[in-house]
């Protein structure tokens, strides 16, 4: 199996990138795209080239760490994926693949394929928690939560935080990845307490971080490889309206 | 050298209340005035930073990675232990403790198993109130399932994700500690070298991985928490950037290395598919509860699985263990399964795999209960393999999956140098010879949330805060730096033909041929040879692109595989002077008549702790004997 | 806390509040707009031109009717505006290659709501001038008619006359299917604002969006097309 890659290469945050095109040959349906990407570099390496920069770690769809856009994609054009559970068997043999990072103003591109995405750690340090020192518990029992809500709250938890969201949303938004935290624990009963300052300060610290606003086109739900729903927004919205009313 | 563990005195149950009790303290006032480093942001560091800071300690926290969210914790599925008896099936603390020393084929320290036990039960407790949601019971109770090596139900879980859901809890609160500025975190910094001066640990050396500016960070106490170093095998369910190289360059200033043969192979992951792969995908112990594992009763059968009728099918994990069954212990399960497949009954186009069969679970339970349980984990396997689990059974076959050995520590969580703490995987203390499923998540957490925050204030009570501040000291920093700023130079300098992912590629064959699930006195005397044949190699012909001074991911896997060649060759000779069987550590040369580890307990009983002593020179093997006051030392028996 | 309570008015979700909020009192007003129109179809003029003129019976209310709704138009712009413009932004480069639109979910009414409400505000305007003002033809102004001996502005005929014209009967009608686009992505926007979206509901959600921007688009048009047709005559 053959791919003409089409990769975005850019020297470091302040240089001008642009797209250099690479043969791959030799490949196999099973490969991963990542996979591909490491076969690809190690030629490169022997060519005496630098190798394509790219984020990756566990390369089981967990870490998060992966992120590109392929042909426009992000993470690919797979649903419910990481870009490293992308196999080669999704796409056609002879097939060109433009790769490209993240694009957001909120996530510079560092190099290449790397982008910076520490704007979603900001957020989580501004709220993203329940403010419990270690030893402060009661026994784990004591508070019954019931196996629905525990279900919701697991699915909103899910997300992995990879930035598909920001990347796919033509405003460069992160409502999906606040409002999976904010929803969270916010269903939870142990997120009541700061359940209206939690939402304010994330919101502020979202938009102090340069995301853009949604717009309600869905795309981040769409791409999320963990296929968080949108319907987290809403309830962000309205938990945000009931902390504004609280202030009130 | 003698290693002294300080194990507290009296009953082995009242050790650690008894700890707790005498420890020396830090006054609340002063504790602002001591720095503390963590590297690495996984369960152990996410959750000791930010208890320490919680404490009052000003923290600096370091991870590789570009969040520290990422840690490759955020990976394990299945589940975390805790003695809690929700189920009234008869677990307690002790039975946990029991549990575990037996499940490390008695090659761990009793007392800090215990300590394991007896925290475990907090842990699950902090998280509940983290907002960790655990998977629950309709009347909104925890839910637990059952793990191997144990015959109660203990296990807590989040769908398939407990790791995750575990981590980004510590993560929260470690960034509500960055937020109020008590941390100060130091994403996309990997640790270098480590400061030793005056016979403590002072501080680090740090990269800068996207400016490759090197930069010492001095403090009173430096904790490890980076994790195992199963990548030497370079085919493993670790995370690619996965490490030794923090955990080594202490090794290298004087921190012994304890067991490094001690790797676990765990019994459950997705087969091999080309000689490209980069990475195994584990599918969770907890698959066992419902999977039955099985190849043909004859060698050489290539029918699918599905014309195999049932008597013809060898469920050979029920026949060999038939009290455990399918939730044998992972080094047992996965040498059987290398037995079954060396014997030529392996299934799958390498014959390397067997089966895992849910067909039974699904007509029991139905197909919507094993799509609820085990959906993600299914859907994985479905994405990597192109094949549905629910229709036909999956392959696994065993892949190298955690690091029971580490840094020496005693019972503080010390290592043999003053100051240096190292917690979680990156230790050697609680697993032995074999770690149970679910007992990971377990240790890293009990190190980082509840037993580290008592230690290290008995060490900083005694220490005035602050360095030195004399010249001497600042030698000491400049002299670290200087010799990781050689070090980089040199990896770029080689300029050979061979990128470094072919030298760890080579390096992982050797060591799982010759130090993987069964081991041989020549293999390993073979394998020490190829190790350092490659190493010497890599350092003649490696090519390193690029330069120091920005993002250059091939320097860093240079500097890890660097690292890498110098452990293999640690671990297969702590495997050639460990002349026994236990757990994980299969020599042929010790198996009974049904092919069972043969322990020695009258040599073996202790720990093995290398001390470096320089550039091409052998290490020193020394011991720390193991003492059992409370369990019985006996064959162990899952049959 | 008033300074809390700007920035939280002033942040992104709390203008999304106002844009829906707005939004909701524009739907609310053009539909009973469409609905006084309809009176067009009455079979004679005296139904239009009397509600017309009780409208005007009134200026107090009608000046306060008035400068609300221009209000509520100006905070609907600028929220919409603001946000847009961060949006831009927010996404400085886009992908040299676009993904494909099914992976995406992306619609064409929701990627041109500036553009399809520009172009709503700008017939707006006109259509004041032309009707309300009426400016655009003086002869509206001095279009008197009679009902019951009462003296009125004969709004009847003047419709008629406005939209003989095929070219303002063009724009109308153009501008009303922007109206549509723009309320199908709006009013199904609205319940997301609202936080009242759902997995489940989504169907019914944008089906009932849908249905109200088709029924505001054929109420209004075929006023022109009636009067073009010859279904509503002098």
């Amino acid at each position: 199996m053959k791919l003409n890659l089409r990769i975005w290469r850019q020297k470091s945050k302040d240089s001008e990138g642009q797209f250099e095109t690479y043969e791959a040959d030799g490949l196999t349906p099973d490969m991963s795209f990542l996979e591909m990407l490491d076969v690809v570099n190690d030629r490169l390496t022997k060519e005496g080239k630098e190798p394509v920069a790219f984020e990756h770690d566990c390369r089981e769809g967990i870490c998060g760490s992966c992120a590109m856009a392929i042909n426009g994609e992000p993470h690919g054009p797979n649903q419910g994926a990481t870009t490293c559970q992308v196999y080669l068997r999704s796409f056609q043999d002879g097939e060109t693949l433009t790769v490209e990072p993240w694009r957001a103003r909120a996530f510079p591109v560092i190099k290449d394929l790397v982008a910076d995405r520490s704007g979603f750690d900001s957020i989580i340090q501004a709220g993203g928690f329940v403010s419990v020192n270690t030893g402060q518990a009661p026994d784990a029992n004591a508070i019954p939560i019931g196996k629905e809500v525990a279900e919701q709250a697991f699915d909103a938890a899910h997300c992995i935080g990879c930035g598909a969201c920001v990347a796919a949303c033509r405003n460069g938004s992160a409502m999906l990845f606040v409002a999976a935290k904010v929803s969270h624990l916010g269903l939870l009963p142990q997120g009541q307490p700061e359940r209206a300052e939690r939402v304010r300060k994330m919101v502020a610290a979202m938009d102090a971080a340069g995301f853009g606003n949604c717009s309600n086109q869905y795309a981040c739900e769409a791409v999320c490889p963990k296929e968080i729903s949108a319907d987290w927004i809403g309830r962000m919205n309205r938990d945000y309206a009931v902390s504004a009313a609280k202030k009130v | 050298m003698k290693l002294d563990p300080r194990i507290p005195g009296g009953p082995l149950a009242d050790k650690w209340t008894r700890f707790k009790a005498n420890a020396r303290l830090v006054n609340p006032s002063n504790k602002r005035k001591y720095e503390v480093i963590v590297v690495g942001t996984g369960l152990a560091g996410a959750s000791a930073a930010a208890s320490l800071a919680e404490l009052g300690y000003r923290v600096k926290s370091f991870c590789f990675q570009d969040s520290p969210r990422r840690a490759h914790s955020i990976a394990a599925q299945g589940g975390i232990n805790a003695a809690k008896n929700y189920q009234n099936d008869g677990d307690s603390v002790h039975r946990l403790f029991h549990d575990t020393i037996k499940g490390g084929d008695f090659r761990s320290r009793e007392a800090n198993v215990h300590r394991l036990a007896e925290v475990s039960v907090n842990i699950i407790d902090q998280c509940v109130a983290q907002g960790v949601p655990f998977a629950r019971e309709y009347g909104g109770m925890l839910a637990n399932r059952s793990f191997g090596g144990a015959q109660v139900s203990r296990t807590f879980y989040a769908r398939g994700a407990t790791g995750q859901q575990l981590l980004l809890g510590a993560y929260s609160a470690l960034s509500r500690q960055i937020g109020l500025g008590r941390v100060r975190m130091f994403p996309r910094h990997e640790m270098l070298d480590l400061v030793v001066d005056e016979g403590r640990a002072q501080g680090i050396i740090t990269r800068n991985l996207v400016t490759g500016e090197l930069k010492a960070h001095e403090a009173d106490a430096v904790l490890l928490c980076t994790g195992g170093y199963g990548n030497a095998y370079y085919l493993s369910t670790y995370a690619r950037g996965s490490n030794v190289t923090a955990t080594w360059r202490a090794h290298r200033r004087g921190a012994l290395f304890s067991n490094p043969c001690f790797t676990q192979i765990h019994p459950t992951c997705i087969p091999v598919s080309g000689d490209y792969q980069s990475k195994l995908t584990l599918m969770s112990e907890s698959l066992r509860n419902d999977g039955r594992c099985w190849v043909p009763k004859v060698s050489g059968d290539k029918r699918s699985a599905s014309q195999i009728p049932e008597g013809e099918r060898d469920y050979f994990l029920e026949r060999l263990y038939p009290s455990y069954g399918n939730l044998a212990p992972r080094d047992i399960a996965s040498r059987a399964a290398k037995r079954v497949c060396d014997e030529g009954r392996g299934v799958g186009p390498s014959g390397l795999g067997v089966y895992l069969d849910f067909a039974e679970a699904i007509e029991r339970l139905g197909e919507s209960t094993v799509r609820e349980r085990y959906a993600n984990l299914f859907s994985m396997y479905h994405e990597i393999t192109g094949e549905s689990a629910y229709e036909s059974p999956m392959r696994i076959f065993p892949a190298v999956h955690y690091t029971m050995g580490g840094l020496w520590v005693d019972y503080h969580l010390m290592s043999n140098i003053p100051g240096l703490f190292v917690l979680g995987e990156a230790n050697f203390s609680d697993h032995g010879a074999n770690r149970l499923g679910a007992s990971a998540l377990m240790q890293g957490l009990a190190d980082g949330y509840f037993v580290l925050p008592y230690t290290i204030g008995d060490y900083l009570s005694q220490k005035k805060p602050g360095g030195a501040k004399s010249g001497r000291q600042a030698e000491a920093f400049w002299e670290a730096t200087e010799s990781v700023q050689a070090r980089t130079k040199k990896l770029l300098s080689v300029k050979g033909s061979r990128p470094v992912s072919d030298f760890h590629r080579r390096l992982g064959k050797i060591l799982w041929d010759q130090c993987g699930m069964s081991r041989t006195k020549q293999g390993l005397q073979k394998g020490i040879d190829a190790v350092r044949e490659l190493r010497k190699e890599f350092w003649e012909n490696v090519n390193v692109p690029g330069s120091g001074e920005d993002l250059n991911q091939s320097l860093e896997k240079a500097g890890r595989v660097s690292d890498f060649l110098e452990l293999g060759e640690l671990m297969c000779r702590d495997a050639l002077e460990r002349d026994e069987s236990c757990g994980c550590h299969f020599r042929e040369e010790h198996q009974t008549s049904d092919g069972e580890c043969e322990r020695k307990d009258k040599e073996f009983s202790h720990v093995s702790a290398w001390e470096y002593q320089g550039e091409g020179k052998a290490e020193v093997r020394h011991a720390e004997p193991l003492s059992f006051e409370e369990v019985q030392l006996a064959t162990r028996s899952y049959k | 806390m008033s300074t809390q309570i700007t920035s939280m008015i002033q942040s992104s979700i709390g203008r999304k509040w106002i844009v829906a909020i707005t939004g909701i009192l524009m739907i609310g007003f053009i539909f009973v707009h469409m609905t006084g129109n309809l009176q067009m179809f009455a079979g004679t003029p005296d139904k239009i031109n009397l509600y017309a003129h009780l409208l005007h019976s009134y200026p107090l209310v009608l000046w306060g009717f008035r400068l609300g709704l221009i209000a509520v138009t100006g905070l609907h712009i600028w929220g919409t505006l603001s946000l847009a413009r961060e949006n831009r932004r927010a996404k400085p480069v886009d992908y040299a290659v676009a993904g494909r639109k099914s992976r995406l979910k992306v619609t064409w009414t929701s990627v041109t709501m500036v553009i399809s409400g520009t172009v709503i505000l700008g017939f707006v305007v006109f259509h004041l001038l032309h009707f309300t003002a009426q400016v655009v033809d003086k002869s509206y102004a001095s279009m008197e008619t009679a009902v019951g001996g009462v003296a009125m502005h004969d709004v009847y005929r003047m419709v008629i006359k406005g939209f003989s014209n095929p070219w303002i009967s063009g724009f109308y009608l153009i501008a009303m299917a922007l109206l549509f686009s723009h309320l199908k992505h709006g009013a199904a926007s609205v319940f997301q604002t609202f936080g009242l979206r759902d997995r489940q509901l989504v169907q019914v959600i944008q089906a009932g969006a849908w249905i109200l921007a088709l029924a505001l688009f054929v109420g209004f048009s075929s006023i022109p097309v009636g009067v073009m047709l010859g279904w509503i005559r002098p």
